[in-house]
């Protein structure tokens, strides 16, 4: 069975006026669970737009996304915040920190919409604090830490309810080389240990590399499906 | 559930902290526009009870027993011939507190210089003591008629055009129930101040018995009835005008006496809940401000926040902690600071006696005692809540509008 199935996908922007365009193009894609996926293409290639879809921050204009064979573009507005809380964990390009908490309570909010216990959220925080190494600055707030630090907070609030689709967005983009591979290598083990399946965009080789499977889109058209 | 709503309520604390002068300065809008509400409405309500309770003790009571002629004609010979068969009706009703028996007769009274018109009335000291505490609006002299009830008690308004003082003799001239003039001799035992423009600028207080010797009846011309609770007025008088059968005899409530006492209280009433309107639009717009900058400054973030899971009535619920514990706060300092001032001027008063003879012509004392009712609290609490559910809820709408996750779409 697929974890992930994503048949004929369509989205134009601004459909009817005189600047409608085409972000993808009847998109078809099967992903299975524990997969590490990146998706990659050049800017404007519709690879947030696809990111965007699969996490149901958008609509698409045509087709269905299915995940676990639930259509997910079916459910109302508080069935979607349900949703995005109990299966995906988002990795954004601009980190994305909720600025008036602290790490800590960035990396347990997910955790307390779905009512676990404070004693649950210590003990899991810590336990990831630690193996990202973020586990000294807890009680910092967002805005004193660096790029770097900020998208290991970040990574580290979208696995910490253990969700089962991680969907990051040019997780790197904002990262130098040295922090980029760190969180890489990071991801991968996350999806190897915790058994999560990790869907990422990016444009970088050395990142793509790193991916079991690379999805390569170019106007809105999947052109390759490489595994590896 | 439990944890979540925790969370958001400890988002919606630090959100203030964030925005601390903003906020304190919504507070501070609510609380002071809550003290001066308070300060003004138990100050207005002081004086309508000064007002009304002046009125009711030294004139009419709650209720007034008459004969059917004597307001409209004023002649002594239209009196209550048998006031035992009423007053034993009235021994026997809980909810009055006390009654009295008055003569009223119109007359003219004369020094060795001034003569003027005068309202002479005839009272038992002792009962009025009790009745209408008369005893304490003595300004000068002494709360006797003397034993051979040659004193007289005069207004102290009547007193100054008169130029009379305390010791002095004062000639009275008047009818009789056979409509003949009869004089009498008083002396000037005390000067008294009411304000009841009727006793102060008009009346002479003489003996009951030496004025129905002095007019030739026996009867009186009013009997005064205090209710225990002057809202009981229209109940006891529909009883009473079903027990006193005699068709000369009429029972007014002090709102058909004085309507315009009635309305004043009416009006009172009304500006009350105008001010409260008004509280309701300030805080309501103060809030507004408040409130829209800080939901769309925070679009983004309300986005993040329903991106990773947040459901909008979650959001909802903590934009309305963040209102409410502002406009709470505002209304908790407010409560207490002008329930403070009210407290304070319920105790002691506020000294205006400066105006004293302005206030007395419309019949109030220049010492004005605030009143302090439950109502002002909770209206004032309907009022702020209110007005931040309605204030909050329009930001929301346009948060709603706009969006929110589309915003992060936009930046990711």
């Amino acid at each position: 069975m697929n974890f992930l199935t994503i048949t004929n996908l369509t989205k134009i922007f601004n459909e009817g006026s005189e600047s409608q365009s085409s972000a993808l193009k009847g998109v078809s894609l099967e992903i299975k669970k524990e997969e590490f996926v990146v998706i990659s293409g050049p800017s404007g290639s519709g690879k947030s737009t696809l990111l965007n879809l699969i996490g149901a921050l958008d609509n698409p204009t045509s087709g269905t996304v299915a995940l676990e064979d639930k259509a997910i573009h079916m459910l109302n507005e508080s069935e979607l915040a349900r949703f995005r809380r109990e299966y995906i964990g988002f990795v954004f390009q601009a980190y994305n920190l909720i600025p008036i908490l602290t790490v800590k309570e960035n990396i347990e909010y997910v955790m307390h919409l779905l009512g676990y216990s404070q004693q649950e959220c210590d003990t899991r925080v810590m336990e990831i604090a630690k193996a990202l190494d973020i586990d000294t600055y807890l009680n910092k707030l967002p805005d004193h830490l660096s790029g770097g630090q900020q998208q290991r907070v970040a990574v580290a609030r979208a696995v910490a309810s253990k969700p089962k689709l991680i969907l990051a967005d040019e997780p790197t983009a904002n990262l130098d080389t040295k922090n980029g591979e760190n969180l890489m290598e990071l991801m991968r083990k996350l999806n190897e240990e915790e058994k999560i399946t990790v869907i990422f965009s990016s444009h970088d080789p050395l990142v793509i590399a790193k991916a079991k499977r690379s999805i390569v889109l170019r106007d809105g058209v999947v052109v390759e499906d490489t595994h590896r | 559930m439990f944890s979540s709503t925790k969370l958001h309520f400890k988002m919606a604390l630090l959100q203030i902290k964030r925005r601390k002068r903003r906020a304190v300065l919504i507070a501070l809008m609510i609380s002071l526009s809550l003290v001066g509400l308070l300060f003004m409405e138990g100050m207005y309500d002081g004086m309508m009870v000064q007002i009304t309770q002046n009125s009711i003790k030294t004139g009419s009571g709650t209720l007034s027993v008459e004969h059917k002629n004597f307001r409209s004609d004023n002649n002594i010979k239209y009196n209550i011939q048998n006031p035992d068969n009423i007053t034993k009706l009235l021994d026997h009703k809980e909810e009055i507190s006390s009654y009295v028996l008055r003569i009223s007769q119109r007359g003219l009274i004369a020094t060795a210089g001034y003569s003027k018109g005068v309202n002479v009335i005839g009272v038992d000291l002792t009962k009025e003591e009790e009745h209408a505490d008369l005893k304490n609006f003595l300004t000068k002299g002494e709360y006797t008629f003397d034993k051979r009830s040659r004193g007289a008690i005069i207004g102290y308004r009547l007193a100054r055009k008169l130029k009379v003082d305390v010791g002095k003799k004062v000639i009275i001239t008047m009818q009789d129930n056979t409509n003949e003039v009869v004089s009498a001799a008083f002396k000037i035992r005390a000067i008294i101040k009411t304000n009841n423009m009727n006793i102060d600028e008009y009346g002479l207080l003489v003996d009951m018995k030496r004025l129905q010797a002095l007019t030739g009846i026996n009867g009186v011309t009013q009997i005064s009835i205090l209710l225990h609770k002057r809202n009981l007025d229209a109940s006891v008088l529909h009883e009473l005008r079903s027990e006193i059968l005699d068709e000369q005899i009429v029972i007014y409530s002090y709102k058909e006496l004085y309507p315009s006492l009635h309305e004043s209280e009416m009006m009172m009433q009304t500006y009350n809940k105008i001010s409260t309107i008004f509280i309701f639009v300030v805080a309501s717009l103060g809030i507004f401000g408040v409130v829209m900058v800080s939901v769309l400054e925070r679009v983004r973030e309300f986005g993040i926040m329903m991106a990773i899971g947040t459901e909008f009535k979650e959001i909802v619920r903590l934009v309305m902690y963040e209102s409410l514990l502002i406009t709470m706060s505002g209304y908790i300092i407010g409560a207490l600071l002008g329930g403070s001032l009210l407290w304070y001027f319920k105790e002691y008063g506020l000294n205006l006696s400066g105006f004293s003879d302005a206030f007395a012509i419309f019949g109030m004392d220049s010492n004005i005692y605030a009143v302090m009712k439950e109502e002002y609290f909770t209206n004032s609490f309907i009022s702020v809540l209110l007005a931040t559910l309605v204030a909050t809820l329009i930001p929301l709408i346009t948060l709603k509008r706009r969006n929110p996750i589309k915003s992060i779409n936009e930046q990711t």
